[in-house]
């Protein structure tokens, strides 16, 4: 098995105090390895943007780590103070967006902000960071880069932001990039070549890439490991095989099974299940899954149902799929 | 946006066309003979007449507007009634020392206020920001004369660490300067509050843009997060609002004058206005108003500079 880049061990995070505080992840664990894209799936508000931030030391004022840790190589990121974390960014960690049209200052340059993307390596001089910009520019499939460097970004289309965004993120050389919902505000054929784009990346930086999507078919066509979150927690991950053929929570199941053509467009909340997403503001008392669930029993509702690690990469929180292997 | 240009300079016409017509009215609107009143009881009559001449107040009103609009964009504002110089001279004369105390005291204002602005919107709500908006609000309240003023008393003529009064010796740029520092100071004073309150707003706002985090997820130091991303676009409100407010300035600069004894227009208008000196007067407050419908566009180019996406409608 390839390198661990970075891991999650038994993340919370919460934002604000009770009782308006928002338990956003409770209990995660995540392994992200070297050579391979981790998609992270979910609705809107079950925390996949929070792990993200968590990742790259970037969690708003109001976030609190209430317990976990947060490794990036050996290291534990969680509670370090801004300096240090400021060291991980851009370096160790790179993070691109979801809107294209506002990731980039207005009032800088493309050039300007590739510069900037390599500050730690101003010692190498001016010329030698443009020429690597516009090598990376090129390998992110901008046409013409050295003629980018002097435009703004409102003269680019968004697909070519969000190719100047990748390319910002790898000139840090980070061990691991985070892509979040950076293809939803792109329409269909942008978006087919970014993925395109993430799949080549994937064996030509020495790191992994965790891919956040609403998107369960753009999932299916990069990832190599997939994680289901639901409310906050991290209900069922594994092999993207594993969870397109044998899913094991019932989340997974239903969100297989609908209609792609409406996943797609990103859906912000899943037709096929009938129910809300909850906001989690108390530790629950029972499965969070249970008020949506078509199996629930009277134990779901009584019992949190602890993560149950099945294999390697392999696992799920669910009292029904474990009493099944 | 090449409408909005063309409306800004339409604008600025109407202003200075509007300006004229009041300034040549205001001539006849003094009660009395003007020329009597600006020779004195015991003028000759030949010398009245001379003047009534001159200024063409012997001709009807609708030629003699006719006359003032011509003569102003030959360049000839008239002459002054005690040196006989052209007015044109005398205002240019006039204009540089206030232009430069009004510029100083944005710079003084910019100096103090954007920083501070920027330093509370790093940390909204806590004791120094709160700290920080009582003492702007204080400064808003101070009128820049009064604070002249004190500002005269304390650190020329107690303390000795600026010249007292004039604007410096002729040719001697760094004279000049040290010479400007304390009244662009009190010009300024009082606006470092509403720079202050304007930048903290729109500072707050930038910091929460998406291309600013995108700036934090580089890892790029703070201050540069601050300066290259956040605030080169937090600062155009406060540009804007400069640019509207440039009356307000020049005023405080003409007040400020006057207590500083600068040559200026402030010090031109008031004692030429003592000394019923009408051609000066109105050339005076002419050019006053003439900067005052430049200040606009020049504000909109600064604007058109800080944000590409202006600059790309032009
Ligand atoms: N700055 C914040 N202050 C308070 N609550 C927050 C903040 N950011 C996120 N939350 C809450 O945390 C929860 C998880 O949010 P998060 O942004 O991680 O979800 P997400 O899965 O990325 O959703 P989306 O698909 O909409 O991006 C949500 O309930 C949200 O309301
Ligand atoms: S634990 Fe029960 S309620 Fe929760 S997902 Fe499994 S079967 Fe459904
Ligand atoms: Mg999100």
């Amino acid at each position: 098995m390839s390198r661990d880049v970075a891991s999650i061990e038994g993340l919370s995070v919460a934002f604000g105090r009770p009782p308006t505080q928002v338990l956003a992840l409770r209990s995660v664990s995540l392994t992200l390895r070297a050579g391979q894209i981790t998609g992270i799936v979910g609705e809107s508000g079950s925390g996949k943007s929070t792990l993200a931030l968590a990742l790259i030391g970037l969690l708003p004022q109001a976030a609190r780590v209430t317990e976990g840790a947060i490794r990036i190589g050996n290291q534990n990121i969680a509670g370090l103070p801004e300096a240090r974390l400021r060291a991980i960014r851009g370096a160790r960690v790179s993070m691109v967006f979801q809107d294209p049209m506002t990731a980039l200052s207005p009032s800088r340059t493309i050039g300007g902000h590739l510069l900037d993307a390599q500050h730690r390596d101003r010692a190498s001089g001016r010329s030698a960071l443009r020429t690597r910009a516009i090598e990376v520019l090129r390998k992110v499939g901008v046409p013409d880069p050295a003629a980018q460097l002097d435009r703004y970004p409102h003269q680019l289309s968004g697909g070519m932001r969000q190719r100047v965004a990748i390319a910002m993120a790898l000139l840090g050389r980070p061990e691991l990039l985070i892509a979040d919902e950076i293809t939803t505000a792109l329409d269909v054929t942008l978006e087919a070549q970014i993925l395109h784009l993430l799949r080549e990346l994937r064996s030509e930086i020495d790191g992994a890439i965790l891919f956040i999507s609403h998107n369960l078919g753009a999932i299916a066509e990069i990832c190599d490991q997939v994680a289901v979150f639901y409310a906050g927690e991290l209900v069922e991950e594994g092999p993207v095989r594993d969870i397109f053929h044998s899913p094991l929570h019932p989340y997974t199941r239903a969100l297989r099974d609908c209609d792609p053509a409406r996943i797609e467009g990103a859906a912000r909340h899943l037709p096929s299940i009938p129910g809300e997403t909850p906001v989690v503001r108390a530790p629950p008392t029972g499965c969070i899954f249970a008020p949506r669930c078509s199996l629930a029993t009277e134990l779901c509702r009584t019992k949190v149902p602890v993560w149950a690690a099945i294999a390697e990469g392999r696992g799920v929180r669910c009292h029904l799929a474990v009493s099944k292997t | 946006m090449i409408g909005y240009v063309v409306q800004r300079i339409l604008l600025s016409l109407l202003i200075s066309a509007v300006a004229m017509v009041a300034l040549f009215a205001m001539v006849r609107m003094i009660p009395g003979d003007p020329v009597t009143l600006m020779l004195g009881a015991r003028a000759t009559p030949e010398a009245i007449a001379r003047l009534n001449a001159q200024m063409g107040l012997d001709q009807p009103v609708i030629t003699q507007i006719g006359l003032w609009f011509s003569r102003i964009f030959s360049g000839d504002l008239g002459v002054d009634i005690w040196s006989q110089r052209p007015v044109v001279d005398v205002v240019l004369e006039a204009l540089p020392p206030t232009l430069a105390l009004t510029l100083a005291g944005i710079g003084w204002a910019a100096a103090l206020g954007i920083p501070l602005g920027c330093y509370s919107a790093l940390r909204p709500g806590t004791f120094t920001d709160q700290a920080l908006s009582v003492v702007s609000v204080g400064a808003i309240s101070i009128p820049p004369f009064v604070l002249a003023i004190y500002c005269l008393l304390f650190f020329s003529v107690r303390l000795g660490w600026f010249p007292v009064l004039g604007a410096g010796e002729d040719g001697d740029l760094a004279d000049q300067i040290w010479h400007l520092v304390l009244p662009a100071f009190a010009v300024g004073l009082g606006w470092v509050g509403y720079l202050a309150r304007l930048v903290r707003g729109s500072m707050i706002e930038a910091m929460g843009e998406n291309h600013v985090r995108t700036a934090r997820a580089m890892g790029l130091p703070p201050h540069r997060i601050v300066v290259t991303y956040a605030l080169r676009l937090a600062i155009v409100p406060t540009v804007t609002m400069l640019g509207i407010s440039i009356g307000g300035l020049l005023s405080s600069a003409v007040l400020v004058e006057n207590v500083f004894s600068r040559p200026g227009l402030g010090t031109l208008i008031a004692d030429a206005a003592q000394g019923r000196n009408y051609p000066v007067v109105q050339g005076g407050v002419l050019a006053a108003v003439l900067l005052f419908a430049i200040a606009m566009p020049i504000s909109d180019l600064v604007i058109a500079w800080l944000d590409p996406r202006v600059r790309k409608s032009l």
